[in-house]
């Protein structure tokens, strides 16, 4: 692909605009989906999830031996469920506690992913460590035809998933907040709790895969898991951490990929690295916002409402 | 003519191979407030679960409202233990009680102007009106358990299944939720509750289930909250116990 300058600063190109694209797609999409592993303190299992899934993508290019993103998609999907299935199966039966289940579901499956993948490569061109960071920089060079336009293979798969998520999350926002907050009660009301549980680690799962090939396998967990703890430290609103979650994941991709394009480094380590400093840095904001509220209580205006604590209406 | 609310039949519940509750045959009266009494680990949480159809049976059958538990849902609200809860989760008070009604919503549906408008009307009924956008984590013990009750009313059920209603409450929360059962029960509701506070029982409630792992009594609180049976519920920890039975009605001890 030829790629002209497109704005007056010559060295950000149409090519580096695909790759910023893309990036926010992969991050936006990654970071609503993870606010509700954040909040259901799900957090590993996202990361044994997107680990996990290694064997599916493996396997669709062994039984394929094509790149498809199809076949990928529902290899990893079928692995998303079972590792939360087999993980809370050993959780269960095992007589191990849930940590050490999930630990052990994740690592052998990824071990055999990795050795799958070693088999693969022998067959496709695909180089295992693409699948395991990622390559944001090749994203631009892979067009499909889209309305008319080319558009980079992953960010026309980004931007179905994001839109998927969005209509999942806006249709069941109801059962995805009443299983998390109250399980017992949901399941009482006859709402599907281990389903909607299922559900929510097939969209990871999908999610994942879709964006492994612009941030690899390893670091999209920090997709997954920085947005929504980091908007979470900001606000107590529902509503408000899924809205300020996104708009970080937005900024996270957007600066990690112009410091990536600027300093000619790993897109998808820049931008892991952007929203470890942005988790960081909030962490930071928000414990000196408490201790200045604490010693001049009428100094600033609370960023939450902490009000004493009584018994009285 | 006293009708049933919740019968169980021979219900023994296992987890991992190990029963913790054995064969329990009871029959809880319609219009009754009645307590679930039993020493920990005696199984009075897995029997609230049981009825709810929670926890898988091993064993026997329940009767809800006289029917199995999948056909009456919509006519029970449970009210679960306080741990069962992520008191983290960011979500204010009216969205907790609008939960109440996400079993009778269609699957896609969330709830509206009606039903907002219904949970101010049971928040309000809890005296917690003012606190419908609050945290629930900035809330009190109270207050929260205050909120789940409103819940439960939000349900419009006529049975309801409390987990310990009285966890972390100070005197004046349990006099205010106890106002408002004694009122569902005069609409002809059914109020089951886990109590751990044997002082409060003979005050509180009616009817009484004594537990541990099998059932050893259940019926009218002055018949069968006595010394003997309790002793028998509780094995050996005595002491405080014959103060309980007797005491603020010493003369019903042991009758």
């Amino acid at each position: 692909m030829i790629d002209p300058p497109i704005t007056a600063m010559p060295w950000f190109t149409a090519d580096d605009a695909w790759m910023l694209a893309t990036a926010v797609l992969a991050s936006v999409s990654c970071g609503l989906v993870g606010c509700w592993l954040v909040l259901r303190r799900l957090s590993l299992l996202g990361d044994a999830i997107s680990h996990a899934v290694l064997p599916g993508i493996a396997g669709a290019f062994l039984l394929t031996g094509t790149r498809d993103v199809l076949p990928m998609l529902l290899g990893a999907t079928i692995i998303g469920i079972a590792t939360a299935f087999i993980s809370s199966a050993l959780g269960r039966w095992g007589r191990v506690d849930r940590d050490a289940a999930m630990g052990v579901t994740f690592t052998s499956l990824f071990a055999l992913g990795v050795v799958m993948m070693s088999l693969a490569a022998r067959q496709v061109d695909l180089d295992p460590g693409c699948v395991l960071h990622g390559l944001l920089e090749f994203v631009p060079f892979d067009t499909v035809a889209l309305l008319g336009v080319q558009v980079p293979r992953a960010a026309a798969w980004l931007g179905g998933a994001l839109m998927v998520d969005v209509v999942l999350m806006l249709a069941f926002l109801k059962h995805l907040r009443a299983t998390s907050f109250d399980p017992a009660h949901a399941a009482s009301v006859g709402l599907r709790v281990s389903l909607v549980h299922l559900g929510l680690m097939a969209t990871v799962a999908a999610n994942t895969v879709v964006a492994f090939e612009a941030v690899g396998s390893i670091l999209v967990v920090a997709m997954l898991v920085a947005p929504g703890a980091t908007a979470r430290l900001w606000t107590d609103r529902l509503g408000s951490m899924l809205w300020l979650a996104a708009g970080i994941a937005a900024a996270t991709a957007i600066v990690g990929t112009l410091a990536a394009i600027g300093f000619n480094t790993s897109a998808a380590g820049m931008i892991a690295t952007v929203s470890m400093v942005g988790y960081v840095g909030s962490v930071a904001a928000v414990a000196a916002g408490r201790t200045v509220r604490r010693t001049m209580p009428h100094a600033s205006t609370p960023l939450t409402m902490q009000q004493p604590r009584s018994d009285r209406p | 003519m006293t009708e049933v609310a919740l019968s169980f039949h021979g219900v023994s519940v296992a987890y991992r191979s190990e029963l913790v509750l054995e064969g329990i045959d009871a029959a809880i009266p319609s219009s009754s407030l009645c307590a679930i009494v039993g020493p920990n680990g005696a199984g009075k949480s897995t029997l609230i679960k049981a009825a709810l159809g929670l926890v898988p049976l091993a064993a026997g059958s329940v009767s809800v409202l006289g029917g199995t538990i999948a056909s009456r849902r919509r006519d029970v609200a449970y009210v679960p233990q306080r741990e069962s809860v992520d008191w983290e989760f960011p979500i204010g008070a009216l969205e907790v009680v609008l939960m109440g009604a996400y079993g009778r919503l269609g699957i896609f549906r969330g709830p509206g102007r009606a039903e907002r408008l219904q949970a101010m009307d049971c928040l309000d009924q809890v005296g917690l009106a003012s606190f419908a956008d609050r945290q629930i984590s900035q809330l009190s013990g109270g207050q929260q358990q205050r909120v789940f009750l409103a819940r439960a009313l939000m349900q419009g059920a006529r049975l309801f299944l409390m987990d310990e209603p009285f966890a972390g409450v100070d005197a004046v929360t349990e006099d205010a939720i106890m106002r408002v059962l004694a009122a569902l029960r005069g609409r002809g509701c059914t109020i089951v509750a886990v109590h751990h506070d044997l002082a409060t029982v003979r005050d509180r409630f009616d009817h009484v289930l004594l537990l541990n792992k099998r059932l050893i009594a259940s019926g009218p609180v002055s018949t069968t909250f006595t010394g003997p049976l309790l002793q028998r519920t509780y094995g050996g920890r005595l002491a405080l116990i014959a103060d309980a039975s007797s005491g603020p009605a010493p003369g019903q001890a042991g009758g």
